[in-house]
């Protein structure tokens, strides 16, 4: 398999490749390059030091821990309980970790929960407030014993006397009136890091004792005292509204009803059980207008860029001067729609009485479901109160700014006047919820006869990400530019003279939105794939390619560190029965390389193994951050494999497991995790490796069978190749 | 009205016949713990509970279909003793060691698909463990950690049998 690797240049070309090699780059007309920066995004609060916004300490001696960040399935509930047990000087199991609530007084907006920053963004006040609280007790003890601080030593949730051991005082105890605790003069003693005895270990989560019992309460299991269940008319068309609705009388007479309501474009009906709910609502008959009638090769036909056009998101370095013998080499590269698709559907349940509602929700923060709710309800954001409930799962589908039933609740709670729970059903979620945006990518390097690149440009076009939801929903208009659509758009490589990334923006009428790993699973795929082209090309194993293509810098010394170790652990083309593809990116502040390793199955290739290597500075808990590697490989997998959502006539076409294909749970390749340790909280792992699939698979396959793979999905595990038009 | 055994309690439900296990569990008996996930399409698995040791799609079977029959559902797994000291069926106790679960949604499913296969093979085979994974679709795609947890769970049982002997 290895003298596959070694090919040059006039095969590639021999091989009919939908290479396009030009003579020389030339300077086109039309460049649009932002004008100055893009403007700062305002910045999320600072979580509080103060231990009663964190904490309670219940007379069964065990501390509440009240979390800003919201557990979705990614461990953050543990490794916040880790950071707090030692400060603390408790074990993990005397801790016990709640969901937010807005009615604690932790900034609402420290609940957004996601870019793999929860602990970077809280660890240092959480340890802060823990050390706090334990220094409250640990004073409130030495006044009570007249004795110095240094005499009261701590055991799992005890104050114990130096040399008297009998004398003992739970931290309930001492913490029973909270005015009688000491305000400390100074910020509190924080652990050496070289001190942690809890953080830094692989513990078990504290969540899953709940999960496999089956208690754990989600968002569909939410059961109120005279609670109704909604349904909820919805456009047969993405983006049609409602014109006209007959039948309201049926429908209200149909067993079980409650409410039915119809305001300001929207119909929906609350009944005793679920099933009247959906029978009164099939009563009604509804007329509808607009909306797209777009198929999926119109759709994907919009998205198209040329070189250079758009908006100038990144550029690094001067372009070089040109050198005889210098190729300009350039690919395209596409990706399809697919979807976050948690198994647990978006859910409310409201309440809405005279004094205020209160939503009980799985969402991935709270804000944005108080605030639409409050203003449809034209209430002040203070008057909602959000309960986060256990969430199943959400990989960015839940971030509660569109597409989810919050809303359609309320209105049906405050005409019913009791509580309305209203569960997207799966289907929903394909049609009416957040897709991930289809891209069109085209690259474009110049590279020198020895091989080292001299240009790297990469014109992006895509659809909205961050951009359907507030702050971000404003810089498109101004910009061009949606912040999360660009993430992995760039190449890192800093010893590359110049590199250069346009973006396109294309408004879509369908609703894309960001995704687990933003970006980086279609835009990493185009970059990481190119890369192996351009080696290829320069006749360079394509890990030397790219090593020699880092810099001095920190970053790109943390990426050769992944990489070098990585083809260490995945015996890298030192196996002649193997076919291997790498692969590597930054996220945040994480780093991670992959290898794939494929075989000939008869004319299938089969995927053997996937090695990751991952660093992401200091872990809490590297089992947890293990864990997401894992399962953002394999969801990643997934993606790069066998999904594909469909659009036709201007609604999903592939709205069930049956049409929308997931991983084989057998079908799962073995998965092997190495994660590097730094010395400070960088960042979480729970999406840097998902970008790396479709890139490092595809390497593999060319490296075994001379095929390129330039769209994603590469349908590994069909038996008969599915086209699509965009191909 | 139709009566049901869950779990070794007798529940009366009055229900419409065609009205499927899935949602008499979850909606009238408040037993939350069985999950919804495919609009009842029986593919991804997280319905799973057993009737009579044997796994089904509760999202597949109306009630009229299990009067009669012993159901076992996440929640009746464990068992509790007089003191509240909860002990974990060892499938479940197992799932945990392996820490083979993220948000927990298709936990239930899993585990009570492991449970169902060792009800039915007394020494399982690779294939028969895929068929089992098969039964229950995991989002998170932990599925190293999942096939870890069934294999270990067949190891236990086998070397159980085997000093029994």
């Amino acid at each position: 398999m290895k003298r596959l690797l070694i090919v040059s240049a006039g095969l590639i070309v021999g091989l009919g490749m939908r290479y396009i090699v030009f003579p020389t780059i030339q300077r086109l007309a039309g460049e649009v390059t932002l004008p100055g920066k893009i403007p700062p995004l305002p910045g999320l609060p600072s979580p509080s030091i103060d231990p009663w916004d964190w904490f309670a300490i219940t007379p069964d001696n065990r501390i509440q821990l009240y979390s800003p960040k919201i557990e979705v399935g990614q461990g953050i509930h543990t490794l916040l309980a880790q950071l707090a047990a030692e400060e603390l000087e408790v074990s993990l199991d005397q801790i016990c970790v709640h969901q937010p609530d807005t009615n604690r007084s932790l900034p609402i907006m420290v609940n957004v929960t996601g870019g793999s920053a929860s602990v970077k963004m809280t660890q240092q006040e959480l340890r802060t407030a823990a050390a706090t609280l334990r220094e409250m007790l640990q004073r409130t003890a030495a006044q009570r014993w007249h004795c110095p601080l240094s005499d009261v030593l701590l055991e799992q949730g005890y104050c114990v006397r130096r040399n008297a051991p009998a004398q003992r005082l739970s931290y309930a105890e001492l913490a029973s009136d909270r005015r009688m605790l000491p305000t400390l003069a100074d910020p509190p003693y924080l652990k050496a890091m070289a001190d942690f005895k809890v953080v830094g270990y692989p513990l078990p989560r504290v969540d899953l004792p709940a999960k496999v019992t089956g208690k754990a309460i989600y968002g569909p299991d939410v059961r109120l005292p005279g609670m109704l269940y909604g349904a909820i008319a919805r456009p047969p068309r993405e983006g049609a509204t409602l014109t006209s609705v007959t039948g309201v009388e049926r429908a209200q007479r149909w067993p079980g009803v409650v409410a039915v309501v119809h305001e300001a474009g929207f119909v929906g009906v609350a009944a005793r059980r679920r099933r009247q709910a959906i029978e009164a609502l099939e009563q009604l008959e509804l007329t509808w207008s607009g909306g797209t009638n777009l198929s999926q090769d119109d759709l994907l036909a919009q998205v198209r860029t040329t070189a250079r056009e758009g908006a100038v998101v990144f550029s690094e370095g001067k372009p070089s001067p040109h050198q005889p013998g210098e190729q300009v080499l350039a690919a395209e590269y596409h990706t399809h729609m697919c979807v976050p698709l948690p198994f647990e559907s978006p859910v409310t349940t409201a309440d809405v009485r005279a004094d205020g509602v209160t939503l009980y929700t799985a969402v991935q923060s709270t804000h944005f479901v108080r605030n639409q709710v409050a203003k449809a309800l034209k209430l002040r954001p203070e008057q909602v109160r959000v309960i986060v409930t256990t969430v199943g799962s959400s990989f960015a589908r839940k971030h509660g700014a569109v597409g989810e039933p919050s809303v359609e609740a309320a209105r049906l709670s405050r005409a019913a006047g009791q509580p309305v729970q209203v569960t997207y059903t799966m289907a929903e979620d394909f049609r009416y919820g957040v897709k991930r945006p289809p891209t069109h990518s085209l690259l474009q390097a110049r590279v020198y006869p020895d091989g080292q690149i001299a240009t790297f440009e990469h014109s992006l076009a895509c659809s909205a990400g961050a951009s359907v939801f507030p702050p971000q929903d404003k810089v498109p208009k101004f910009t061009g530019v949606d912040m999360s659509s660009i993430m992995g758009s760039q190449p890192f490589y800093s010893l590359m003279q110049h590199r250069k990334v346009y973006y396109k923006h294309i408004d879509l009428p369908i609703l894309t939105s960001t995704f687990r790993s933003p970006g980086l699973t279609s835009n990493v795929f185009a970059v990481e794939s190119f890369m192996d082209e351009l080696a290829i090309y320069a006749d360079v194993d394509p890990l030397a390619f790219r090593l020699r293509h880092l810099g001095p810098d920190s970053l790109n010394q943390r990426l050769k560190a992944v990489l070098e170790t990585v083809a260490q652990k995945a015996d890298w083309q030192n196996n002649p029965q193997i076919a291997q593809g790498i692969a590597c990116y930054a996220y945040g502040q994480a780093v991670a390389a992959m290898v794939a390793d494929v075989i000939a199955d008869g004319d299938r290739v089969l995927l053997k193994r996937l090695t990751v290597v991952a660093e992401a500075g200091r872990l809490v808990n590297p089992d947890v951050s293990a864990s997401q590697v894992e399962g953002a490989v394999l969801m990643g997998l997934s993606w790069a494999t066998t999904e594909v959502l469909e659009i036709a006539n201007g609604l999903v076409r592939t709205d069930n497991l049956e049409d929308y294909r997931l991983l084989k749970p057998s079908d799962a390749p073995e998965v092997r995790v190495h994660l590097l340790h730094g010395e400070t909280f960088l960042s979480g792992l729970n999406e840097i490796a998902a970008g790396l699939v479709a890139p490092a698979l595809g390497n593999a396959i060319y490296t075994l069978t001379g095929e390129r793979h330039r769209t994603s999905p590469i349908r590994l595990f069909d038996s008969e190749e599915k086209q699509h038009s965009s191909t | 009205m139709k009566q049901l055994s869950i779990n070794g309690q007798h529940y009366e439900v009055d229900v419409p016949d065609d009205e499927t296990l899935l949602w008499v569990l979850r909606d009238d008996l408040g037993l939350t713990g069985t999950k919804p996930g495919c609009d009842d399409v029986g593919v991804c698995g997280c319905c799973m509970v057993l009737m009579d040791g044997q796994p089904i799609l509760a999202c597949k079977t109306t009630v009229a279909e299990v009067t009669g029959q012993a159901i076992t559902t996440i929640e009746g797994l464990a068992t509790t003793s007089n003191d509240g000291t909860i002990h974990l069926h060892p499938v479940q106790q197992v799932f945990l060691d392996a820490q083979a679960s993220q948000c927990g949604w298709c936990l239930g499913g899993q585990v009570l698909s492991t449970v169902a296969l060792l009800n039915s093979k007394t020494n399982p085979s690779k294939a028969d463990i895929d068929e089992a994974m098969d039964r229950v679709y995991c989002r998170c795609a932990i599925y190293g950690r999942i096939r870890t947890a069934i294999e270990r769970s067949v190891e236990q049982t086998v070397n159980d049998a085997t000093e029994g002997t």
